[in-house]
């Protein structure tokens, strides 16, 4: 078990900074100091935002507000909100909402699905691009124009642009972790975007060339996830996503962690069950870096998943059982521990022989990389440092990823096992 | 249509890790040679240590009848803490055990010569127990790594360990490594220890593990017992 263990965990090492060397070099390749500038585009595009909205009568105002109030000319904007059935007040909210504002409409629609209700409202649509927008989150002023400018400048071949998400006002300890896992991402995500290696078009405002998404058949109604179903389905279709580095968007992220695992666990399962219906794409050279590397990347995410639950069970989880164990064999009489440590120092037993390389080694090189990607990162999106925010690397480099791990594993034995599916 | 891809990219990515990879496999290796020199140290000092109590002991002898309590109380200063160096530098190479993932041969070569270097010097601390009349209790601890229990052993007596501090003198024997030695065949043969974990304390064998109370009543007894031999003594 030793050995197998030692081999599984170089293995891991070995993948992992494999994978990270890759990005800090692609990172180094590109220019990402230098912002897009926005062109002076005469004539913008037409451009439809869909809002799907299911009980959302919270945030579907602020969320409407923010799409009709972005910075583009009005007779090229329209807002759709497509009401999936709400059981509360979205449709009201909605309705009123429309009858002050022209360029906003609504849908009433039987209860079916986010992946449906954008469908159907794109039967609806004739403008040159679209937009997802989700219920709970906020765009900003100048995101449209930036993103379309993307599509402008770059090959026809692009056929969506994707956001710079951030977390919207996070409050309590789980959210702010998640604000710089969402900060680690957007940097992430331009680096997925320069490789041509993009495998999600988030909900929370991405922009789709109307026309693409119609031709490859709109968005997948059986996914969990459709926004990665339908990034898979472009990429497989050889089209293009490129991720705009200052398109932000504010969306509201699970404050316990209930839904957040419920959340996460849909993403994993929807993210698995969309790999494996892709998977002809894997190590194909037709497919590029989407193929070669990307598609091998993401299946040793999710197994890696379950190797760190195997790791933290070795590291964490038995040497706690060992110490708990031990002071029980010593009636519990931890004081003459602490008066030990007290009298003689916690490493006074400290010399080259029982200095443990293998772990240092390990625990360095990654926690260094890490500390300096997500530095990078908050670099990269203009957020500042404070205490607060330093003090929660501390639980999103130990515990945070320990907890992902364990809902990827939950995730992937219930796609083994076929379990049926949960919202 | 074709997409891009960028093999020199992998490869250099490629090659960059395993410089990463083995530059920690060569800093694993020095690191490694210098804990063998560094037991290699650490046994060269128990050398002279111990041939300076054997001077000191057989000194006392020729002494015997006349009044050696200015000589015992300086050797039992020094008895003290050789034994404690020798623990000490035996709980390293413990851990070194757990640690060392190259150096076999010497590690087998370093592990014996702790175990000879133990009994030597639970030899003379029996000795000069009688000759000085020690405040001191030893432990000849045998255990080997396929027993299983003998770890919850090991750490009730590093416990009474802390406690006692330099009284209390534990010398384990590492039976995977003292198998073959002929002295610890003789001991064990006398002692009769035929499981392991085993501890002998002033000459008395007990088998399997001896939890904390027991042994916190044994070592209180052979603490009395030396206390009173020490004040009768006096009188």
């Amino acid at each position: 078990m030793n050995t197998l263990l030692t081999v599984l965990l170089w293995g891991t090492y070995l993948v992992g900074l494999y994978s990270l060397i890759f990005w800090l070099i692609t990172l180094l390749n590109t220019d990402i100091t230098k912002e897009p500038k926005l062109k002076k585009i005469k004539n913008w595009p037409s451009v439809s935002v869909l809002i799907p909205a299911y009980n959302e009568e919270k945030t579907i105002e602020a969320c409407a507000l923010s799409a009709l109030s972005l910075d583009y000319p009005k007779d090229k904007l329209s807002v759709i909100i497509i009401n999936d059935g709400s059981k509360d007040k979205t449709k009201q909210i909605a309705e009123r909402l429309a009858k002050k504002y022209d360029n906003l409409r609504v849908i009433n629609l039987e209860n079916g699905g986010k992946a449906r209700a954008i469908n159907k409202a794109l039967e609806t649509v004739d403008s040159e691009y679209f937009a997802c927008l989700d219920a709970d989150s906020f765009v900003d002023r100048e995101t449209l124009k930036k993103m379309i400018s993307i599509f402008k400048r770059s090959s026809s071949k692009v056929a969506a642009v994707v956001p710079a998400m951030k977390v919207y006002n996070p409050k309590t300890a789980l959210q702010k972790i998640q604000d710089i896992e969402y900060n680690t991402a957007i940097l992430l995500n331009r680096l997925l975007s320069e490789l041509d290696s993009a495998y999600v078009t988030p909900g929370p405002f991405s922009v789709y060339k109307t026309k693409v998404v119609k031709k490859i058949g709109g968005f997948d109604e059986q996914s969990l996830t459709e926004d990665q179903e339908i990034a898979y389905r472009l990429q497989k279709n050889f089209y293009t996503i490129k991720q705009c580095p200052d398109a932000w968007v504010f969306t509201s992220t699970p404050s316990n962690g209930r839904a957040f695992f419920k959340q996460r666990r849909r993403w994993n399962r929807g993210g698995i069950e969309t790999w494996l219906k892709y998977r002809r794409l894997l190590l194909n050279p037709k497919y590029g870096n989407f193929g070669i590397m990307q598609m091998p990347l993401i299946a040793v995410g999710y197994l890696m998943g379950i190797l760190a639950l195997v790791f933290a069970f070795f590291f964490y989880i038995k040497p706690l059982f060992r110490s708990i164990h031990d002071l029980y064999l010593v009636n519990w009489d931890f004081m003459t521990y602490i008066k030990d440590a007290l009298k003689n120092g916690l490493f006074h037993n400290f010399t080259w022989l029982n200095f443990d390389f293998l772990t240092f080694f390990f625990v360095f090189t990654f926690s260094a990389l890490a500390i300096i990607t997500v530095i990078y990162a908050f670099k990269y999106t203009k957020e500042g440092w404070k205490l607060g925010r330093i003090l929660m690397l501390i639980p999103y480099i130990l515990l945070y990823y320990l907890l992902q791990s364990v809902i990827v594993t939950v995730a992937l034995t219930e796609t083994i096992l076929n379990k049926k599916r949960r919202w | 249509m074709k997409r891009s891809s960028y093999p020199k990219r992998y490869l250099l990515s490629a090659f960059i890790t395993l410089l990463i990879f083995f530059l920690g496999i060569s800093l694993g290796i020095i690191i490694d040679n210098m804990r063998v020199s560094y037991v290699e140290n650490l046994n060269a000092q128990q050398e002279i240590n111990f041939e300076d109590l054997q001077l000191q002991s057989s000194y006392i002898n020729t002494l015997k009848s006349e009044n050696s309590s200015d000589v015992c109380s300086a050797y039992q200063a020094v008895i003290e803490r050789a034994v404690g160096d020798l623990s000490d530098s035996l709980a390293e190479v413990e851990d070194y055990s757990q640690n060392n993932r190259i150096n076999k041969e010497d590690y087998d070569r370093i592990q014996k010569k702790y175990i000879l270097d133990n009994i030597r010097y639970w030899f003379l601390v029996k000795t000069a127990k009688k000759q000085c009349r020690l405040n001191t209790t030893t432990i000849l601890y045998f255990y080997d790594s396929k027993c299983t229990i003998c770890p919850n052993q090991g750490v009730i007596l590093s416990y009474f360990k802390k406690i006692y501090g330099n009284n209390l003198l534990v010398f384990p024997i590492n039976m995977d490594y003292g198998k073959d030695l002929s002295i610890v065949k003789a001991i064990k043969n006398q002692f009769n220890v035929t499981s392991y974990p085993s501890i002998i304390v002033n000459g008395v064998t007990y088998k399997g593990v001896v939890g904390k109370e027991e042994l916190a009543g044994i070592l209180k007894k052979d603490f009395q017992e030396a206390n009173s031999l020490n004040s009768k003594d006096e009188k």
